[in-house]
């Protein structure tokens, strides 16, 4: 017997496909949704797709830390915070698509993502922690599977800057820096749970 | 040795230029065995680095509390890499004596954590494509992480960057981490 709230990673793909495609709230989230899907369903996943993966995470972190410049008022401290970590985000969308380019022969499509904030410095710190811890998860997860050396040391060197940048994220919201001893990996569909469920908060329009 | 204003850290880093394949983990045991034993040892110092700060009395009550949860959190590590050597088949090194000069004010004890924190950060990332199995590597990475959060938060304390190597950190080799903290390590 299923416990409450237990999906099998099949209906939580399918769920994630619907929302994805079918609810404008999740506008740019469903440009991760089907491909997660797809992924799942491919019977040789390879570097190149969890490359992709990991950068549009990349992306979305990028879009977010614009926009919270653009559309909120920070403190000082803050935004001087969000400046430092939209430009290192905006390296690592150029570092992964130069690796992508050599594996998959090519740069990925250009991702935006839309965001609707109504104001509140509190949810975008919410969310932005979410998404950073999410992220570290998920390279976690990424980063065992990956066969190349150097793609492992390079994902490496990202995912201790990308717990970096959640920790000064906890310190700005007055919360525990590293709560948990721990950071276990992810599979990309819970990473991808983690920021589905904003979805009805109104942080995305 | 002195550790105000220190800056070994950025030497071990600095030495980390170059051929990351030559790791010197084997004096800790074969392959993954030593590589993990060295992360033990590391964690062993940090314990026992926490429990010198406990010490200082000078620190404000909720800088106290991080750092107490930070000794706390490396105590887990050491439990956790503990068990991987055994799975391997491998024997855990055993807690290595260390020493720590005693910190004159907070800034200095600060200081010296944060200088230890990012250079732990460092070296796990030095073995991250060196480990062969993958239960070993993801209990490193699950590691590697948090040493990561326990040195920015180290660095925001003392009002230097969270990401003092920019948008990828730099890792370190076993060679120059253990060339670092051999001061601290006495038997």
């Amino acid at each position: 017997m299923k416990q409450q709230g237990e999906v099998t990673e099949l209906s939580r793909a399918e769920a994630l496909r619907k929302a994805g495609l079918a609810a404008g709230a999740l506008y740019g989230l469903g440009a991760i949704g089907p491909h997660v899907h797809r992924v799942l369903a491919a019977s040789n996943i390879g570097e190149g797709d969890f490359l992709s993966f990991s950068l549009k995470f990349e992306h979305l972190q990028v879009s977010l830390y614009q926009t919270a410049q653009r559309r909120l008022s920070l403190p000082r401290d803050l935004k001087r915070l969000v400046e430092v970590l939209e430009d290192e985000e905006r390296q690592h969308v150029a570092t992964l698509t130069a690796s992508l380019g050599e594996y998959k022969g090519g740069p990925p499509e250009r991702l935006a993502f839309a965001f609707a904030y109504r104001g509140l410095n509190s949810q975008f710190l919410r969310f932005a922690q979410e998404i950073e811890t999410a992220v570290v998860a998920a390279y976690n997860g990424i980063i065992p599977k990956m066969k190349s050396k150097e793609l492992r040391e390079l994902l490496g060197a990202i995912v201790q800057v990308e717990g970096r940048h959640a920790a000064a994220l906890r310190i700005e919201g007055k919360g525990e820096p590293a709560p948990n001893a721990f950071d276990p990996g992810t599979t990309q569909l819970e990473a991808l749970d983690s920021v589905l469920r904003f979805a009805g908060s109104g942080i995305f329009r | 040795m002195a550790l105000a204003g220190g800056s070994f850290a950025s030497a071990a880093l600095l030495s980390a230029c170059g051929d990351g394949a030559a790791v010197e983990t084997s004096r800790f045991g074969d392959g993954d065995v030593g590589i993990l034993n060295y992360a033990l040892t590391l964690e062993h110092l940090e314990v026992a680095l926490y429990a010198s700060l406990a010490k200082v009395g000078s620190l404000q009550s909720k800088t106290e509390t991080t750092l107490r949860k930070f000794g706390e959190e490396e105590e887990e590590h050491i439990a956790a890499l503990a068990l991987a050597v055994e799975r391997l088949g491998g024997e855990p090194v055993s807690k290595p004596k260390t020493e720590f000069p005693a910190a004159g004010n907070a800034e200095m004890a600060l200081k010296t954590a944060s200088e230890i924190e990012n250079l732990v950060a460092a070296a796990y990332l030095g073995q991250l494509s060196s480990i062969e199995n993958e239960a070993a590597l993801e209990a490193m990475l699950s590691i590697h992480s948090v040493e990561g959060q326990h040195a920015a938060t180290l660095n925001s304390l003392l009002g230097e960057p969270v990401t003092p190597d920019g948008a990828l950190a730099k890792p370190a080799t076993a060679e120059a981490v253990l060339g670092s903290v051999e001061p601290f390590l006495v038997g």
